[in-house]
């Protein structure tokens, strides 16, 4: 009801305004017609005086009568006259001539109509009225004009108001009833409005934008849904292929050692060996076993054991240790093992064990990338970061980077670097469990891992969730 | 002369033992290391005129495996039988080796099973 309010506002100025106009223009039209009705009433009033007055001043011959009898005669005209056009006064001569004249004289329209008797001026006949007697019509005018103007202002708002409230009001009430179901997802193809303006319209709009937005919804929703149901599908297919994945794995790397195993037995047990040859299978069967076991505790480890829940760390002590340690295995290939600390420490939500895991897999693929020597360097930051593939805005975490100068990892190689089982190490020297372990506990503690690799080097960056 | 075999297995150890687990019983084992190998050593002993009675080999093993190193001997006219190896004999590792006329040996391999497999191959 603002934009009735609004526009009746200024349709009632605006009224105003030229009702006042045409009001003023009118008065003063008025105002000069009081004046010439004034003016000729003093003509008729006073030429008619003048006229008398002569008469008396001279017999029927045109004589000059006594001047006494004139002057008593002149008076009694003139007082019978004063009082028809407001104060009529007979002026004596007082010197110079006296033209015949009309206008305003300070607050009196004075006319002057001057009296000859032959050659002799004998006075003049004066009437005044005063300015306030026109001045009073013209002010009565005005209040009527007001009071006409008043009224038809009022009338005329009052009825815009109610038009407004009833042509525009209430529509635009229902529009906005309709706007807020749309906006409660509440979407139909009703109409809000049946008229035939730009409101009914603007409706009309409404009411097809609604359906429209209505159809767009179940659209994307029919289409979200079958995105979850697809993703949960690839998710299901990509945990049997892991799962399968592994099963191939744990069958390749314990089908050869079993194999070995049971040979060596059968052929003891045969007696197919003997002496020192039976002593060399037993030996070999015992180097199996071990490697087995190897594989079983590193499987065991991609169940991932967990440490417990909050456990937090500080990484840069655990890097320092594992570098310490493991720098002794670089020497012999003369790679330089370096640690960058933060400064001030940071905590991760990680605990010790694991992160000690994961950097001890990370720094020994390192090492092992540099078989010519090289420079492995671990540090440990305060990064911005977001998941890949994630719509999660960037938080803070700690970044723990282990970067080696090898030779970098091939694309095709890449693709599948956390994938259990795959290696590319020579028989005996790698299960391709590590970098599967790597991630399973990274992603176990909420944090993920991402790769950089070039002829120059790799950088393995690990993000923790910050602690505290 | 006792028949001639070739045997394919990239581990050492297993190849080892596998060569003298049939050396024992009569057989004229050479030990390949690799795909590669396997293909070089076939092609050079035909050359050199001598009959290969069989070939062994894994299935898995780095760069050339066993599936593909047969398939390369098959493509220049060998006919050679041939026994697969392998820890995961899925459906497709058997149907290519049926394809191949090989005979498919799950791992954990156990030694009176080859021998009876090499001995009925080579009877054959």
């Amino acid at each position: 009801m603002k934009l009735v309010a609004k526009y009746t506002l200024v349709f009632g100025a605006i009224l105003a305004a030229v009702l006042s106009v045409l009001a003023f223009a009118r008065i003063q039209y008025t105002r000069g017609q009081i004046e010439q009705d004034m003016a000729r009433d003093h003509g008729v009033v006073g030429h008619i005086l003048q006229a008398g007055v002569i008469d008396i001043w001279l017999d029927h011959r045109g004589r000059p009568r006594g001047r006494e009898v004139s002057t008593r005669e002149t008076l009694a005209l003139i007082e019978r006259a004063d009082g028809s056009v407001g104060t009529v006064r007979f002026e004596w001569v007082s010197g110079a001539h006296t033209v015949e004249s009309q206008g305003f004289e300070g607050n009196e329209f004075v006319s002057r109509f001057p009296v000859r008797v032959g050659t002799d001026d004998v006075g003049s006949v004066v009437a005044r009225e005063p300015r306030k007697d026109l001045d009073d019509a013209v002010r009565t005018d005005v209040l009527f004009s007001m009071a006409g103007i008043a009224t038809i202002v009022v009338v005329g708002v009052l009825a815009s108001l109610l038009m407004g409230a009833w042509l525009v009001g209430r529509p635009i009430k229902r529009l906005i009833q309709q706007a807020r179901r749309i906006g409660r997802r509440e979407l139909s193809n009703e109409v809000a409005l049946h008229r035939r303006d730009e409101l009914g319209e603007l409706a009309n709009e409404m009411s097809a934008a609604s359906q429209a937005l209505g159809d767009a919804l179940a659209k994307t929703a029919a289409e979200t849904e079958a995105r979850l149901r697809a993703v949960e599908q690839l998710r299901h297919s990509d945990r049997l292929s892991t799962v399968g994945k592994l099963a191939a794995g744990i069958a390749h790397e314990l089908g050869t050692p079993l194999s070995i195993v049971g040979g060596h037995a059968q052929m003891i047990a045969g007696k197919e060996v003997t002496g020192d040859a039976a002593l060399a299978s037993a030996r070999a069967i015992d180097q199996e076993v071990t490697r087995m076991g190897k594989i079983v505790r590193q499987l065991l480890d991609f169940a991932r054991r967990r440490g417990p829940e909050g456990t937090t760390c500080d990484p840069s002590e655990i890097a320092q240790r594992c570098a310490s340690l493991l720098g002794l295995m670089g020497e012999r290939t003369a790679v330089q093992c370096e640690v960058e600390v933060a400064d001030p420490p940071l905590r991760a939500m990680i605990d010790e064990d694991s992160l000690q895991q994961v950097l001890t897999n990370l720094i020994v693929n390192g090492i092992q990338a540099m078989p010519r020597g090289g420079r492995l360097r671990v540090s440990i930051s305060r990064a911005l970061g977001a998941p890949p593939d994630s719509t999660t805005h960037p938080r803070p975490c700690v970044r723990v980077d282990v970067t080696d100068t090898g030779g970098g990892i091939p694309a095709d190689v890449k693709a599948h670097i956390f994938e259990p089982f795959f290696t590319t190490k020579a028989p005996g020297d790698g299960t391709g469990l590590g970098l599967a372990v790597v991630h399973g506990i990274v992603v176990d503690h909420r944090g993920w891992i991402s790769v950089e690799t070039s002829e120059r080097g790799t950088t393995f960056s690990v993000f923790l969730e910050e602690a505290g | 002369m006792p028949p001639l075999i070739v045997l394919a297995e990239d581990n050492a150890q297993l190849r080892a033992l596998l060569c003298s687990a049939l050396e024992i019983v009569g057989y004229r084992v050479v030990p390949a290391e690799t795909g590669e190998r396997l293909v070089a050593i076939v092609r050079d002993l035909i050359a050199g005129g001598e009959l290969v009675r069989l070939i062994i080999t894994d299935v898995r093993m780095p760069a050339l495996g066993g599936l593909d190193a047969a398939r390369a001997l098959r493509d220049v006219g060998d006919t050679t039988p041939l026994i697969f190896m392998t820890a995961y004999g899925d459906a497709w590792t058997r149907s290519r080796a049926t394809e191949l006329g090989a005979l498919l040996l799950d791992k954990p391999l156990s030694l009176g099973v080859l021998r009876d497999a090499v001995k009925l191959t080579i009877a054959a």
